[in-house]
């Protein structure tokens, strides 16, 4: 049994590094915020139809469908909205939540990276932008599904981030095997990752994770069934709290530490 | 009604019952602020929270109408603004708290761990700037920039998202708005560029060494040039700030205002704190970062409310606005009497076009 326990941990291993979480929703970047969704139903009234992978099937096209909205406030224990689950029948806890929260497991943004234009979307902006935007933020900041009122330094971020980046966008990189795909990141001087928890998804639903660290964060790639190399990325933030930074005051005063009438703010 | 009015009129209708009102401390409304967007930015001081319990060691000394709950008043007031104005598509209410949010200096002890503070200290503050969002509660949705006094032994309060620095979104990708805590112990050594680090230490050559440290020892060095425990009592022995200005005129909405109420400051002036941003903001090696358009920094950490522009002809124009406190007192003159009054520091500032302000919010007048 004990031999089994690290055959599956193996699977998802990627070295003798460190151990990477995928975390909550608000805290990873695993989709585009500025696209919008809408849900495919056949069988009833429906949000939104395909217009082309379907076209036997009646209704508006995907781009005149209603949008939903999941902001970070839909992730709440508490939320209701956009939808207001409720048991069929009998009553909810005693405390007052809702039983449940339907909201969008993402699975990741799609590789290769694109830095196409979204097409009939005049707000949204292209996958690698987006996910620059995120990088940009920081660590400390949970905009996984909301990007922030404010941003980062995109521009500074974006040139940083380029070799990563540039990398992430093609196609004979994505689909190389693992052994490969090591050792063209690892060119870059990246920290690889032991092992990836990830709740989200069982161990069987997936063929193959890796993950790598750059700058303060780690970058999961994700190979699933039937499809060629890594197809789904997954950036999870360090969190600032890891950096061994202290602010605190030093229990003894310097010599050049001379009293101000300010003091020290 | 303009954004300003709808502000004004959203934190007169919270004061009128508490004999409140506001006071314009320092303003500009001028083109040069280089605004294109129609967002409105709030921009709430430094508050150093600290605990009921640890507080009864300070006495009087602490976060400023704290009984009252004030300032969770004045900003839950503009939940309902922030909604109103996204629902109806007109703009957003962009929230930035400047750091220094708890004084986890003041508020832990050396073998003390984050988790000390109760979820409900100040918890309505908490709520409505941030952590309302993941609680089904009003939320403005703030972004809370790391000040000095926000970490403890180099561990952060794991519930605020802390962000390092921040420009405005911009439709054209030309930032106007620059926002920092401000200062010279920031985390924001670790990550910017160097453009950034350098006046970071430097502005604060005042009280510190002006050096630039390796990040391996970073951490090292900044414990041993911060101020001992000791230091922060002294600090709070003369906690009075006179605001650097000639009359507070009362704001009420649509109320005509002086369109200029803040200090000049020469391009060469070497002896101000603006004078370290203007160089790093006119530097050759602003360009390819955010920072090329910038035309205006919000900042903390002095706890003196004020602004200070530059503006020589031909050249770039940068205004400084230090959005103030929440803590300690100030001393202005009143605009109608020129009586000068006491009272404690309630400091916030507004930008939307190209209109720049700071309040002084008053009560029981």
């Amino acid at each position: 049994m004990r031999a089994w326990g690290v055959v599956c941990l193996a699977l998802v291993s990627c070295g003798g590094g460190a151990d990477v979480h995928v975390q909550a929703p608000v805290a990873r970047y695993d989709h585009n915020r500025s696209r919008p969704l809408c849900v495919v139903m056949s069988d009833e009234p429906a949000p939104c139809v395909p217009a082309v992978a379907a076209p036997d099937v009646s209704g508006p096209p995907v781009a005149q469908a209603p949008k939903l909205r999941f902001g970070a406030e839909s992730y709440a224990p508490q939320s209701r909205a956009p939808y207001d689950v409720q048991y069929a029948q009998g009553a909810a806890g005693e405390d007052g939540l809702p039983p449940a929260q339907l909201v969008p497991i993402y699975t990741g943004v799609a590789l290769p990276l694109s830095a196409a234009p979204i097409p009939g979307c005049a707000l949204c902006v292209s996958d690698r932008s987006d996910l620059t935007d995120y990088l940009a933020s920081g660590p400390g900041v949970l905009a996984g599904v909301d990007a922030p009122d404010t941003q980062g330094d995109t521009t500074s971020t974006a040139a940083k981030a380029r070799p990563v980046l540039d990398l992430l966008s093609r196609n004979d990189v994505t689909s190389l095997s693992r052994k490969q795909l090591v050792e063209t990141f690892s060119r870059l001087g990246v920290e690889w990752a032991g092992h990836v928890f990830d709740s989200r998804y069982p161990a069987a639903a997936i063929v193959d994770v890796c993950a790598f660290r750059w700058d303060a964060f780690w970058f999961v790639l994700y190979r699933f069934p039937e499809k060629k190399g890594f197809s789904r990325l997954v950036v999870v933030p360090t969190g600032l709290a890891q950096d061994p930074v202290s602010k605190r005051p030093s229990s003894q005063p310097m010599p050049q530490e001379l009293p101000t009438p300010r003091g020290n703010r | 009604m303009t954004a300003h009015d709808d502000i004004v009129h959203a934190w007169t209708s919270v004061l009128a019952p508490l004999h409140g009102e506001l006071r314009l401390v320092a303003r500009l409304a001028d083109p040069l602020i280089g605004n294109d967007t129609d967002d409105a930015f709030l921009f709430v001081p430094d508050l150093h929270l600290v605990s009921a319990a640890r507080q009864q060691s300070f006495g009087n000394y602490g976060f400023n109408h704290r009984a009252s709950g004030l300032l969770a008043q004045l900003l839950g007031s503009l939940v309902r603004v922030r909604n109103d104005w996204v629902n109806s598509g007109t703009r957003k209410l962009v929230t930035v708290q400047l750091g220094d949010f708890f004084d986890l200096w003041r508020e832990l002890g050396p073998f003390q761990s984050t988790s000390g503070i109760p979820d409900d200290e100040h918890g309505a503050l908490r709520d409505v700037l941030y952590r309302g969002v993941h609680r089904g509660r009003p939320c403005l949705k703030a972004t809370l920039l790391l000040g000095n006094h926000d970490s403890h032994s180099g561990t952060l309060l794991p519930e605020v998202p802390f962000q390092l620095k921040a420009f405005n979104r911009s439709p054209s990708n030309q930032p106007f708005l620059f926002t920092t805590h401000g200062d010279c112990f920031d985390l924001l050594e670790l990550q910017m560029p160097d453009w950034l680090q350098e006046f970071v230490v430097h502005f604060a050559g005042r009280l510190t060494p002006s050096n630039k440290y390796s990040l391996d020892s970073w951490g090292r060095s900044t414990a041993s040039i911060n101020k001992p425990v000791s230091a922060l009592h002294d600090a709070i022995t003369t906690p009075l700030h006179a605001l650097d200005q000639l009359g507070a005129v009362r704001v009420t909405p649509g109320a005509a205002l002086p369109a200029r109420l803040l200090r000049d400051v020469a391009a060469n002036d070497t002896t101000r704190r603006f004078s370290d941003y203007y160089r790093a903001f006119t530097s050759p090696a602003i360009q390819g970062t955010d920072g090329a358009h910038v035309r205006v920094v919000v900042a903390g950490h002095t706890h003196i409310a004020g602004m200070m522009l530059c503006a020589p002809p031909g050249g770039r124009p940068l205004l400084l606005v230090d959005a103030g406190a929440w803590i300690e007192q100030c001393t202005y003159p009143l605009a109608e009497t020129g009586a000068t009054v006491t009272e404690p520091s309630a400091q916030l500032a507004v930008i939307h076009g190209n209109d720049a302000r700071i309040y002084q919010v008053r009560v029981g007048v």
